[in-house]
């Protein structure tokens, strides 16, 4: 049975500290919006938790690339954790969108590109465990996973570029030039909390996808001695 | 400013709240997996001592 790498809790212990650590900056580093009011401080999280998610899936895809061309089944684990735990950053996403949504734009949902690339990002990746669950081998949820997983994550760039390709409602946070009207104009502070706040997340990230990773491994060991 | 205390408040307890229900699922799987891998390592190995005698 795998053992717990002494990186993982090293990786856990870090995460303790920096999730509160971050909570604490964007509570009482950063200033209060002008307009919105304090709401407005759960973009930092809202923001972090679709970049996580748009990442494991991005890394779901790789897994499922490198299992089509290797048939090893570390990469099927792989594609499978990153798509739950992704699944998980994406549900955080949507819903901290929603309660930032409901006292700015007076309405919880509102179908903008962003939002409806996102509902359907979401859906896809969730319709995956259907998919897995409704196919008998290892072999097959593996090969027809990573198929699923490659072709999915054609509405991650959806997702990301829809507010640029679209008319939306919905606030361009990393801005260019080009990209005009819309865009944050965030304070040093900000940025810092921002940025900090995209870090920790990605180490949360890394951290779960690795310990879903492990629960695979258990699982399928659990398959191969239950003969 | 508006006055949006509340949905902040509100934002970070959902955000926290769904993380942290994750990670006790996680734990909780976790925990299960692990302790039907011994139950089940054990009765390997006593079917594999009982097929040699």
């Amino acid at each position: 049975m795998p053992k717990k790498p002494k990186l993982l809790t090293l990786l856990d212990i870090l995460c303790l500290i920096l999730v509160p650590a971050a909570l604490v900056l964007i509570l009482f580093f950063t200033p209060t919006e002008r307009v919105m009011g304090p709401v407005q401080k759960v973009f930092y999280f809202h923001v972090s938790a679709a970049w996580a998610g748009m990442l494991s899936f991005l890394v779901a895809a790789v897994g499922g690339g490198l299992y089509l061309a290797q048939r090893k089944m570390k990469w099927d684990r792989l594609s499978l954790s990153a798509i739950e735990v992704g699944v998980v950053f994406g549900l955080i996403a949507i819903l901290s969108g929603m309660i930032w949504a409901q006292p700015i734009w007076n309405t919880w949902w509102v179908w903008d590109p962003r939002l409806t690339t996102t509902a359907i990002m979401e859906l896809i990746y969730l319709a995956y465990f259907i998919l897995r669950s409704s196919l008998d081998t290892p072999e097959s949820r593996a090969r027809l996973g990573a198929v699923y997983a490659i072709v999915s994550v054609v509405t991650v760039p959806l997702t990301f570029f829809s507010i640029r390709l679209f008319r939306t409602i919905h606030p361009v946070v990393i801005a260019t030039e080009s990209s005009g009207g819309g865009a944050f104009n965030m304070t040093s502070r900000m940025q810092l909390a921002f940025f900090s706040s995209l870090f920790v997340f990605t180490l949360l990230l890394i951290d779960l996808i690795w310990h879903r990773y492990i629960l695979a491994q258990i699982q399928s060991a659990n398959q191969e001695i239950g003969i | 400013m508006a006055d949006t205390l509340t949905d902040m408040i509100f934002g970070f307890a959902v955000i926290l709240g769904v993380l942290g229900a994750y990670i006790l699922i996680l734990a909780v799987r976790m925990r299960q997996a692990r302790s039907k891998y011994h139950v089940r390592t054990e009765k390997y190995n006593e079917s594999q001592e009982n097929s040699s005698r």
